[in-house]
């Protein structure tokens, strides 16, 4: 895997963080220090989370079955890898910081961007832990499954859009497809 | 670090909250199970791998997390809700998209989020259209997580495959005949 120190995503950041930092202190009352605050507050608390989840997740790619990912979600995969991550994505549990592990070990383990973004893109819009957490006690049963209903055709078409692209720009950087 | 005592302690303790310390048991378990059946070399591999990881990730990540600091005192979501309230039709939808993305958080976040714009007057199209950019293309899980994580070349792609997604998921909740009452969740934002 490439990792540039210095590239254009960095730079992307800090310029953002500049601007808003300008904004929030332009209106005063200590709001720019509050907003530095509950960022590095994030990153302090977060940071030792991503150090030990990555590390976990750099051994289970090592531990992964390789073969059998690469048949069941690999480039060659097909529909029955896009399939098989949009079946299984709701039942991830917990945010990015668990998700986005599970992501990097699979890439790393041969599967293909297809099935890996249908099964973020279900993760995402049909995760049922957020569901049955938050979305059925604050907004009620009906509107969830409305809502659920509305997004059900989006985790293949995810898969089937990114196997599109891959053909019209070719296969990504970072981990290949 | 000149915090009070106090702050200081509840800080440290969601440092090393339950979260951490799962990942630091699979991690743990994962390099004894690693070292056990494929040696050590592949463990100090695996080890060397995350270390380049770590240096690339740290200066992004701490500037992402800032970034969602400041987006959270620059943008309040009274502000945001006004928007999306007022707005109905395709522009309603794809205003709603735009302001479910920028939403920084979890789901503690924007569900009070989504109940104060339900109230305010935004229909349920709308309020799918917010939740489905909000999981799908949040700015701030982008920024802290994905392009750290991933490269820029696989978020490019996914962003081009979904960045329409909420207009259509909010046009179809729109069009499907089921209607909900007053959410559960009311009485919470007060």
């Amino acid at each position: 895997m490439k990792t540039p120190g210095f590239d254009i995503s960095l730079v992307f950041i800090w310029v953002m963080v500049a601007v808003l930092a300008f904004l929030a202190w332009r209106k005063g009352d200590g709001r720019m220090q509050r907003g530095l605050r509950r960022g590095f507050e994030m990153f302090l608390v977060n940071g030792p989370r991503v150090v030990v989840a990555l590390l976990a997740a750099g051994f289970l790619s090592y531990l992964l079955p390789k073969a059998l990912i690469a048949e069941w979600l690999g480039a060659e995969s097909g529909w029955q890898g896009i399939l098989i991550g949009s079946l299984v994505g709701p039942f991830f549990p917990g945010g990015p910081l668990v998700i986005f592990p599970v992501l990097v070990a699979l890439l790393k383990a041969g599967a293909g961007l297809p099935a890996v973004l249908a099964f973020l893109t279900s993760a995402s819009v049909w995760g049922l832990h957020r569901i049955l957490m938050f979305e059925i006690p604050m907004m009620g049963f009906r509107f969830a499954a409305n809502r659920m209903i509305a997004s059900l055709a989006l985790p293949p078409l995810a898969g089937i859009l990114a196997f599109v692209i891959i053909r019209l720009l070719g296969p990504p950087g970072g981990f290949g497809s | 670090m000149r915090h009070p005592e106090k702050k200081k302690a509840s800080l440290a303790s969601q440092i090393l909250g339950v979260p951490f310390w799962i990942f630091a048991v699979v991690a743990i378990a994962g390099g004894v199970i690693t070292w056990h059946w494929k040696g050590q070399a592949t463990v100090e591999q695996a080890i060397l791998g995350d270390v380049d990881l770590f240096v690339f990730l740290v200066p992004r990540m701490l500037g992402g997390m800032i970034l969602a600091g400041l987006v959270q005192v620059v943008l309040p979501p009274e502000i945001v809700a006004k928007w999306v309230g007022a707005e109905s039709g395709f522009r309603g939808l794809v205003i709603a998209s735009v302001v479910g993305a920028l939403t920084p958080g979890g789901p503690m976040t924007s569900f009070p989020i989504v109940v104060a714009f339900y109230m305010s007057g935004a229909d349920r199209g709308a309020l799918v259209a917010y939740l489905t950019a909000w999981s799908l293309l949040g700015f701030q899980r982008l920024l802290v997580w994905e392009l750290p994580l991933l490269g820029p070349d696989i978020t490019f792609y996914r962003v081009l495959a979904v960045f329409w997604m909420p207009v259509l998921a909010g046009y179809i909740a729109r069009q499907l005949p089921i209607s909900s009452g007053p959410p559960p969740g009311a009485e919470v934002t007060r």
